[in-house]
Order: structure tokens, then C-alpha cells, then sequence
């Protein structure tokens, strides 16, 4: 069972690494913008490089295989 | 019949091909994702018209409750991108708060503004999900919601 201390520093782990998730997807929705707002080969460029940070990000940040959470629990199917 | 996971070659085809179906995977007001019991078969032969939310099996079978609309959730800041020849289509993970939801076992992911509404694919969530006034997440895999290998070996 880790420590109080050893689970701050995982508790702060997890918040730094969706806090950079969440500037990655600001990037992205500005970059999206950008581009609706003025298509061209740089705007289409600014779009592939955010959408590609922030899926290595992604890649990096979540566990392999999809799952469901949240207050969901399985139920019996009929 | 059960929910299985896959991608509709019929949807792919009109994107890829002369008819430019407009799928734009990467919006962020049109692609969907709706929730289904596993009283539905996917038929990812389908064809154009069938292959798509509202339409063929994707009629029925949609969840129901507080906290979720019939059509389902808007998926934000979706990418698609190619590393290594392999194209990964992802999103942020979708949830429903505040919601009382009985047996979500897959999702249909779609473009709400096309006619039909043209799926893209299923997702198989492995069991059947129920929530009571709670939040449903789906967790998106590290691999995202879908891979095709471009390059096979």
C-alpha cells in the first residue's frame, strides 16, 4: 500500500498529465479554428501537427484497451 | 444477436470514392457517438443506407434515460492521425453525468449532420453498462477508437 506521500505524488502525477492533455486539446481547437476560419496549407499543416501532439500525448497518458468508469457499474444482460 | 466491434466498408468506400461522402471524422460539432443495448447485430456489409444511426438495425435498441439524448454525445477534439502507416482515429472520452442508463453495451459512431447519418463504426464496450443518477465514461484506449493498417506486412 503506498504512502500518503507516495500517493500525493501519484495524485499530482495524474493532474500534471491531464492538464497537459487539456492545453494539447485547447491547441487543437484552435487550430481547428484557424483553419475553418481561413483554409490554406499552413492553417491544414497547424491542424496536423496539433491533432499529432495530442494524440501521442493520448497514447502515452491512457491504459491499453478501452473501459468504461465513471459511477457505471455491469449489469446481467436478458 | 450481440454487439460487436467494426468499421462499415460501405461508409469508407463512399468517402474514399467518387461519391466524397463528407464523413469529417475530425469535426467537432458532427461525429456522435449513441449508445446501444446488445439487442442489436451489426451488419458492417451494410449498405449506404442502412449503415447509419437511425436507420437498418441502428432503429432500435438505443438506450434511453435521464441525462442521455437520443442520439447520444458529441465527440470533441477528434484526430485523425498516421504514425508508422497505421491511421488512428481518437477522441476525448465521451460521458454522460447526472444520467440513469440500463444496459449500454456498444456505441455507434456517426455524422449527425449527414442524410442518413452515416456510421463510421461500432464499438463493442465489452459489457452491458447501467448508471443511476451517476456518470457514464467511456476511457478511450491508448490505441484510440480505431487503427487500419495501411501499410500490412
Amino acid at each position: 500500500m503506498p504512502s500518503t506521500a507516495e500517493r500525493a505524488a501519484q495524485l499530482r502525477a495524474q493532474a500534471d498529465a491531464l492538464e497537459a492533455l487539456a492545453a494539447l486539446e485547447q491547441d487543437l481547437l484552435a487550430a481547428k479554428a484557424a483553419h475553418a476560419a481561413n483554409p490554406s496549407k499552413q492553417t491544414a499543416a497547424a491542424v496536423r501537427e496539433a491533432a499529432e501532439a495530442l494524440r501521442t500525448a493520448r497514447a502515452t497518458a491512457r491504459p491499453e484497451g478501452l473501459s468504461v468508469g465513471g459511477d457505471a457499474y455491469t449489469t446481467k444482460e436478458g | 444477436m450481440a454487439i460487436s466491434s467494426g468499421i462499415f466498408g460501405s461508409v469508407v468506400a463512399a468517402a474514399l470514392g467518387t461519391t466524397n461522402l463528407d464523413l469529417d471524422l475530425e469535426s467537432e460539432a458532427d461525429i456522435k457517438i449513441a449508445l446501444f443495448t446488445n439487442d442489436v447485430t451489426p451488419d458492417f456489409d451494410a449498405n449506404l443506407s442502412n449503415a447509419a444511426y437511425g436507420a437498418g438495425v441502428w432503429n432500435d435498441n438505443e438506450v434511453s434515460g435521464s441525462g442521455y439524448t437520443a442520439g447520444g454525445a458529441v465527440l470533441t477534439t477528434t484526430t485523425l492521425t498516421v504514425s508508422s502507416g497505421v491511421l488512428t482515429f481518437d477522441s476525448a472520452d465521451p460521458s454522460w453525468s447526472s444520467s440513469t442508463i440500463t444496459g449500454a453495451r456498444g456505441g455507434l459512431i456517426y455524422n449527425d449532420a449527414l442524410s442518413p447519418k452515416s456510421a463510421f463504426m461500432v464499438v463493442d464496450l465489452g459489457n452491458s453498462y447501467s448508471t443511476n443518477n451517476g456518470t457514464l465514461l467511456i476511457q478511450v484506449s491508448a490505441d484510440g477508437w480505431a487503427e487500419i493498417d495501411l501499410v500490412p506486412s
